[in-house]
């Protein structure tokens, strides 16, 4: 189970660095739009924090990883770049989505790297690693499109909900560690929502979703090969996201917004949900009967 | 007299013979790992207050015996899926990335670089332990247990004891509630026609 150290270093830490990086990066008492200035700092809020996260609660992983899933601190320095610069520059259109292809490509090739290796046979492990690299980089492509059509609020509110239930449903799979790597990134999404819901500038969800995105589904994709997240979860946990695409509905966006982010929030919660259900009866069926072990 | 001479070095041949094969020390014994006769349990601290046990049930390898410990080798093989500790929910987690990682490391190997005689009937083996990805060199007691016969076959048994930390081999998750020292017992029993 998660432990009172977990929360305080795995979701509080990250969650005050962020945070930290935000206010100076948005300066959120601004009442002037972000785009005079700080876009760099939801990536580099989200990244950082959930390094140092890492670095806190598993120490520092040897380079290059021996375990697979520590990888994931080192994709989220990388991520951290490419997302400043990605904010900063504005590249855009099909060059932006042709370079933002490199990273799910590289991310999912590292962590899968030893099944390619060890089990599969080589179509296998090419077929796997290009299937899984493209659906990494389908979902940025629609969750960034997504978010730069609002105001990034309710996108935000939706990833904290999915990385945190996210967590929950990895540590009922077996494995407490990639649960606290989803709690950072809770803690750390969860700063940029409450800054953004509080601050009076209009702030962007760009380069952020990029570093979220190809973290997330790391953890998704490293729970079902390394640990116990059945494919099902795996689905739900990485199809929730984009039922945000709901509040694009004719019927849905004659809403007003808060409205139409109560709908989103709500599509992308629901197979949240499911998933943590699922996990919760494997979870207590398997448990012996004298409780924990 | 022709005849004598043959006879003689005859004789002296197979004197010569007899006496070069009595100085020659007999060749090791080969024994293949029987997986379903060798056991490997280890124990490890919980929460600071029980020796807990677990086992793992597929061990594969070889071992040679001599009467010259520096003839003596053992190499073994154990399957991390094979981890048991009775409940199933225990060792899915065992199997995660948050211990040993089965599917990214699926293997335990030992390959014996050095034997030694320690005391009486008792060895100190040092070999490459390969574990979690990591190769570090150990040294275990090795005790021979006995000999049989079965089916045609003769059997030796051999039994390892040894510790380790497990974070030196990069298992350092939850070091906090689980001891870091392990405690490993294998015991061999292999056979050869």
């Amino acid at each position: 189970m998660l432990t009172a150290r977990d929360i305080v270093f795995g979701v509080g830490l990250p969650a005050i660095i962020a945070g930290v990086v935000l206010v100076i990066a948005w300066r959120p008492w601004r009442s002037q739009p972000t785009q005079t200035g700080g876009e760099w700092g939801g990536p580099l809020a989200l990244g950082v924090g959930f390094a140092v996260a890492y670095l806190t609660l598993l120490g520092r992983p040897p380079f290059p990883p021996i375990d697979s899933t520590d990888w994931l601190f080192f994709l989220a320095l990388l991520l951290t770049v490419c997302g400043v610069v990605d904010s900063l520059w504005s590249i855009s259109g099909w060059r932006r989505w042709v370079l933002g292809l490199a990273n799910p490509t590289l991310s999912v090739s590292l962590l899968l790297w030893p099944l390619a290796r060890n089990t599969w046979s080589q179509i296998e492990g090419v077929a796997w690693i290009a299937a899984l690299a493209a659906t990494v980089w389908l979902w940025w492509i629609a969750l960034d499109t997504h978010a730069g059509r609002d105001a990034a609020v309710s996108p935000l509110l939706q990833l904290v909900a999915v990385s945190g239930v996210a967590s929950l449903v990895l540590m009922l799979s077996a494995s407490l560690k990639l649960a606290q790597l989803g709690g950072a990134l809770t803690g750390a999404v969860g700063a940029s929502f409450v800054l953004a819901l509080v601050g009076k500038s209009r702030v962007s969800a760009r380069g952020t979703i990029q570093v979220f995105v190809v973290l997330f589904l790391g953890l998704v994709i490293s729970g079902h090969f390394f640990a116990s997240l059945t494919a099902l979860n795996a689905v739900l946990l990485g199809a929730a996201p984009l039922l945000t695409w709901i509040d694009q509905i004719p019927t849905v966006q004659k809403l007003r917004a808060w409205q139409r982010g109560a709908v989103g929030t709500t599509a992308v919660i629901l197979p949240c949900v499911a998933a943590l259900a699922f996990a919760t009866v494997n979870f207590v069926r398997s448990m012996p009967d004298y409780g924990e072990y | 007299m022709k005849t004598a001479i043959v006879c003689a070095t005859s004789v002296l041949v197979t004197l010569g013979s007899l006496a070069a094969s009595s100085g020659r020390a007999p060749a090791a014994d080969a024994y293949q790992v029987d997986p379903v006769h060798s056991s490997m349990v280890f124990s490890v601290k919980h929460m600071g207050a029980s020796n807990f046990y677990g086992r793992f049930n597929n061990i594969t390898g070889s071992f040679t015996l001599d009467d010259d410990p520096s003839k003596n080798s053992f190499q073994v093989q154990i399957q991390t899926e094979s981890v048991d500790t009775a409940v199933k929910k225990r060792d899915d987690h065992l199997k995660s990335p948050d211990f040993f990682n089965t599917k990214q490391f699926p293997t335990i190997t030992f390959k014996s670089t050095q034997v030694k005689k320690a005391d009486g009937d008792t060895l100190d083996v040092t070999g490459d332990l390969t574990l979690h990805g990591v190769t570090k060199s150990v040294t275990a007691k090795v005790t021979k247990t006995g000999t049989g016969k079965f089916g045609g076959r003769v059997l030796a048994g051999v039994e390892a004891n040894l510790r380790i930390k497990r974070s030196d081999f990069g298992m350092n998750f939850m070091l906090e509630g689980i001891g870091d020292e392990i405690r490993i017992t294998v015991s061999l029993e292999g056979g050869r026609q």
